[in-house]
């Protein structure tokens, strides 16, 4: 017989290292939704560092940011962008629908980052954990922050 | 490690093997007083208190088992059953160090045993290290080729690292050579529903609730297909067939909608249309969990 890979007989697991479950794609589809790009991406966030890839991730979120800041930048310089005039002449600002499918999109690409881990956790029916305090955070804080960024942006220009 | 039978430490002492074949058929009750009146003869026995550890782990008693292991590893600190069963205590306990712990001594001390490579890359899958789990799967199946725990770990890594069914082929040699095992329909099942693919997991789970009518878990699997395959469901299609991107895309194109609607010759007819758009997603939230309940009873 040949000899076993002596790294397959390293432990890998401790107490301090072990790997929790992640929220659910339900709780991110609805955070995402509700509470934009931000509070998506803080979720996620929560979702790498319990499954201990927080570091291999930043750079997606950074990303996420980015373009949330983005968006936030052009609502400050170009409103018209994200506005639509009837007829009438009324205007509608799609500002929050942008917001929205922005994280909309995010939670894909975060969902698409995690998709083994969830799969893994159908195959061994891993039960998801209670996200609510979590996602509260995450709602609250993505939901502050942009709009104290998008008042110092509007302080600013 | 409940479907794994005791017999592994039965040493030839006929009346242990009595013993031995009424666990094996579950005639616990049976055992339990065959095994008092051994018991009264040899208290220290590692065999016999094995199989009492081994009763209490099957009827759910976790601690008992947990303390009798323990008391046998102490007479006997190489018993291999025992080992085995403390390793499915702590794993069933969540406990997954001490778990990983007892399965590499025993991987040492056996290491041609593909099932306790296929343990460990379930174990290292259901803890996330997915690469581990796939080496430790390859080299269960390396071991042996046919084994059914070494083929399963194989066939749910490959639908971790690429869900489609077509290409996994490991999970097609599974279905081949066990087409009933429970594991092998549960697996099936689950890589379907992931597919979207109802209808044929449903099937396959009422195939598994004829084999196992006694099953809670395979009761809810087939309770939650039925739902999704409901015919007052209908209208939830896109959902069910694409998921929450599903629901995203229906979001965008009701958004869309209001947007241009004011602009076309449907704009007085702007508030019913509403009105709908609102019943339908109150139907889509409220409806499926109703009917998931109304199902059960």
């Amino acid at each position: 017989m040949d000899k076993i890979p002596n790294d397959l007989l390293e432990p890998t697991l401790s107490a301090e290292s072990a790997t929790k479950p992640i929220y659910s794609t339900q709780a991110g589809f609805l955070l995402a939704f509700l509470g934009g790009g931000l509070a998506i991406t803080f979720f996620s966030a929560l979702n790498s560092e319990r499954l201990g890839r927080l570091v291999r991730d930043l750079p997606v979120y950074l990303l996420g940011i980015g373009v949330i800041a983005g968006i936030m930048y052009l609502r400050v310089t170009q409103p018209h962008l994200f506005e639509i005039s009837d007829e009438d002449g009324k205007t509608t600002s799609y500002y929050i629908v942008a917001v929205r499918a922005a994280g909309l999109l995010l939670w894909g690409s975060y969902y698409w980052l995690h998709s083994k881990h969830y799969r893994v956790m159908a195959v061994t029916g891993t039960p998801h954990p209670s996200p609510w305090l979590a996602a509260g955070g995450c709602y609250l804080a993505g939901i502050g922050i942009m709009n104290f960024a998008l008042r110092a942006m509007v302080a600013q220009l | 490690m409940k479907d794994e039978g005791p017999e592994g430490s039965a040493r030839s002492v006929p009346v242990t093997s009595q013993l031995a074949y009424l666990v094996e058929r579950q005639r616990f009750a049976e055992a339990k007083r065959l095994l008092g009146n051994l018991l009264a003869e040899r208290p220290e026995d590692p065999d016999l208190l094995f199989y009492g550890a081994y009763i209490d782990h099957f009827e759910k008693r976790p601690e008992q088992a947990m303390e009798t292991v323990q008391k046998v590893l102490s007479l006997d600190p190489h018993h291999e059953s025992a080992r085995r069963l403390l390793f499915g205590l702590h794993n069933e306990a969540r406990r997954f160090a001490e778990a990983e712990r007892v399965l590499i001594d025993l991987i040492k001390d056996y290491p041609e045993d593909a099932d306790l490579y296929a343990q460990y890359s379930m174990l290292m899958l259901e803890t996330q290290h997915l690469e581990k789990a796939q080496k430790l799967a390859e080299e269960a199946v390396r071991l042996a080729p046919d084994d059914e725990q070494a083929l399963l770990a194989s066939a749910l890594c490959a639908f971790v690292a690429d869900p489609s069914p077509e290409t996994n082929h490991r999970l097609q040699e599974l279905i081949r050579r066990y087409p009933d095992s429970m594991r092998t329909l549960i697996t099936m099942i689950v890589v379907l529903a992931d597919r979207r693919r109802h209808k044929e997991a449903l099937l396959l789970s009422q195939e598994l609730l004829r084999a196992y009518p006694d099953n809670e878990d395979v009761v809810n699997l087939v309770v939650a297909l039925k739902v999704q395959n409901h015919w007052s469901l209908k209208p939830l299609w896109p959902m069910q067939r694409f998921g929450w991107a599903g629901s995203a895309g229906l979001w965008v194109v009701i958004v869309g909608l209001f947007a241009v609607l004011p602009r076309t010759p449907l704009a007085p007819w702007e508030g019913p249309i509403f009105a709908v758009v609102l019943t339908y997603i109150v139907y889509s939230w409220v409806y499926p969990p109703i009917l998931n309940r109304l199902m059960r009873r």
